[in-house]
């Protein structure tokens, strides 16, 4: 059976800087555009924002200002510089610790 | 079996806050000097390892050492898996007849996890209004009660969703070439904390139970000196394997004695003792293998330390032995039953030759008497000539 690829947990500010690749986000929900299928998800701590393309993972659940996590994969826009989650999976964690996880994940690092 | 909690309660969120960052890092350096030998598989019992369902990252899981002499079970590190506990999103999710057949991603790597489905399903196809329509008579807290547990019955037929937390505790099997684990226990966690407590369990296990041996380490240093360079014999089957190699002998010759100086130039033995490097301890192994027969009633110690007698068909103790029958039967006290088999051991006892004699080898001429027809067993403990 192929199995998707292993999401490796990162923060927001590092999945801007990395290439290619499955990744693990999580971040809020700023803004959720249906029709064209991108979001926008910013980490409340540092406040980097990430688009994501959502195309696989429409309708959501759970609407703007909800916590999300996004399995995906990083790709590059033609341009270069900003990079585009394609989600894979999107879940909604409200009520997540997120202190907490950014710890453990530095620690497990 | 005891289910997990689903919900985290303020204690919990306590003692994450305590933990001390420092504490929690995983130790990087280990001894490696013991690292090649593995637990004899008749060790792997004492290891706690193989008892219960291990909290492990995927990615460990995935990398697991196959074990050659166990089927079904692996290695980490010098741990004995077979049992595991994951929790993780559900990436990819198939349905088929009788399973369901996840994808799960904990972060560090992804497996695939089959779900068998409930029988019982598969037979009631009723509604849940139908039902509850047949509770009608029932008063109002058990018809919520009934409609809750129809609910999740339902919820549980339709399986978990892309994105779902999960836990599941399984065996690992290898399914068409692939590592997966077969769920015994699955459920569905509605709170994202519970990633976090696994998250928070996870280094200290590792650093406490996996990466640490369970024998002390004069036991593992023992077991790494006897089982030497070779690999699948170690100490405590040596002796076994001598036994066999003993036996084999002795039913083809048929030696009247044997000697420890004789069985080690037996061409099986010297190939399994070849490892040993002071023919002292060749001797210890040799008499232990003999002390073993000897407790079963194949060979007797002679006056000589060194020297067994073998007990075969047609050996000197049966002459003995039949001398004492054919002079005690006659006697009234022995003439109906027969002798009482302890009582030839003392008389065989009385004779110089076979004085340390142990019981297990009178019976075991008396057995071979009894297959040449000259003595016959008349109750469970006595014997009796055939032919006076």
């Amino acid at each position: 059976m192929d199995l998707p690829k292993c999401g490796s947990v990162q923060e927001i500010s590092n999945a801007l800087s990395t290439n290619q690749g499955s990744i693990k986000v999580t971040g809020r929900l700023i803004q959720h555009d249906c029709i064209n299928r991108q979001a926008t998800l910013c980490d409340p701590q540092t406040s980097a924002s990430l688009c994501v393309d959502t195309s696989l993972t429409e309708p959501l659940e759970g609407s703007v200002g909800s916590l999300f996590q996004v399995i995906g994969e990083v790709e590059r826009e033609d341009g270069g510089d900003t990079p585009i989650v394609r989600a894979r999976i999107m879940r909604c964690v409200d009520g997540m610790d997120l202190l907490m996880y950014n710890l453990y994940q530095e620690i497990i690092n | 079996m005891i289910f997990p909690r689903e919900s985290l309660t303020w204690d919990c969120y306590c003692i994450c806050y305590e933990m001390d960052v420092e504490e929690m890092e995983v130790d990087g350096t280990e001894n490696h000097s013991l690292r090649n030998d593995k637990i004899p598989k008749t060790l792997c019992g004492l290891d706690f390892c193989f008892h219960v369902f291990n909290k492990m990252y995927i990615d460990d899981i995935i990398a697991l050492e196959q074990c050659d002499v166990i089927p079904g079970m692996y290695w980490y590190k010098r741990h004995p898996i077979y049992k595991v506990d994951i929790m993780g999103v559900v990436v990819k999710r198939q349905e088929n007849v009788r399973c369901f057949i996840y994808a799960v991603d904990d972060g560090t790597g992804v497996i695939t996890c089959c779900c068998w489905k409930s029988r019982l399903h598969e037979q009631s196809s009723e509604d849940i209004e139908t039902t509850l329509q047949r509770c009608r008579n029932l008063p109002e807290v058990l018809r919520k009660k009934m409609s809750g547990v129809l609910m999740s019955e339902a919820k549980k037929k339709e399986g978990y969703s892309l994105g779902d937390l999960v836990h599941i505790r399984g065996k690992i099997k290898i399914f068409r070439g692939e590592r997966e684990v077969v769920a015994s226990y699955h459920n569905k966690l509605e709170d994202p904390n519970m990633e976090i407590v696994r998250m928070s369990e996870l280094p200290v296990l590792y650093r406490n139970l996996y990466d640490v041996d369970t024998l002390p380490k004069k036991v593992l240093e023992e077991l790494s000196e006897m089982s030497g360079q070779r690999k699948g014999i170690c100490h405590s089957e040596i002796v076994p394997e001598l036994k066999k190699i003993l036996v084999t002998f002795i039913e083809d010759q048929q030696p009247e004695e044997i000697s420890v100086e004789h069985v080690s130039k037996i061409p099986g033995v010297t190939d399994l003792l070849k490892e040993m490097k002071t023919s002292e301890e060749k001797n210890t192994q040799i008499q232990s293998a003999l002390g073993v027969l000897e407790g079963e009633g194949r060979v007797f110690t002679k006056q000589k330390s060194q020297v067994y007698g073998v007990i075969n068909p047609g050996c000197s103790m049966e002459r003995l032995i039949m001398d004492i029958l054919k002079r005690d039967c006659v006697k009234e006290k022995f003439q109906n039953e027969g002798c009482h088999y302890l009582h030839i051991v003392d008389e065989v006892r009385k004779s110089p030759d076979y004085s340390a004699i142990t019981n297990s080898c009178v019976l075991t001429c008396l057995n071979n008497l009894e297959y040449q027809s000259d003595v016959i067993r008349t109750s469970f403990t006595k014997y009796f000539l055939c032919k006076i």
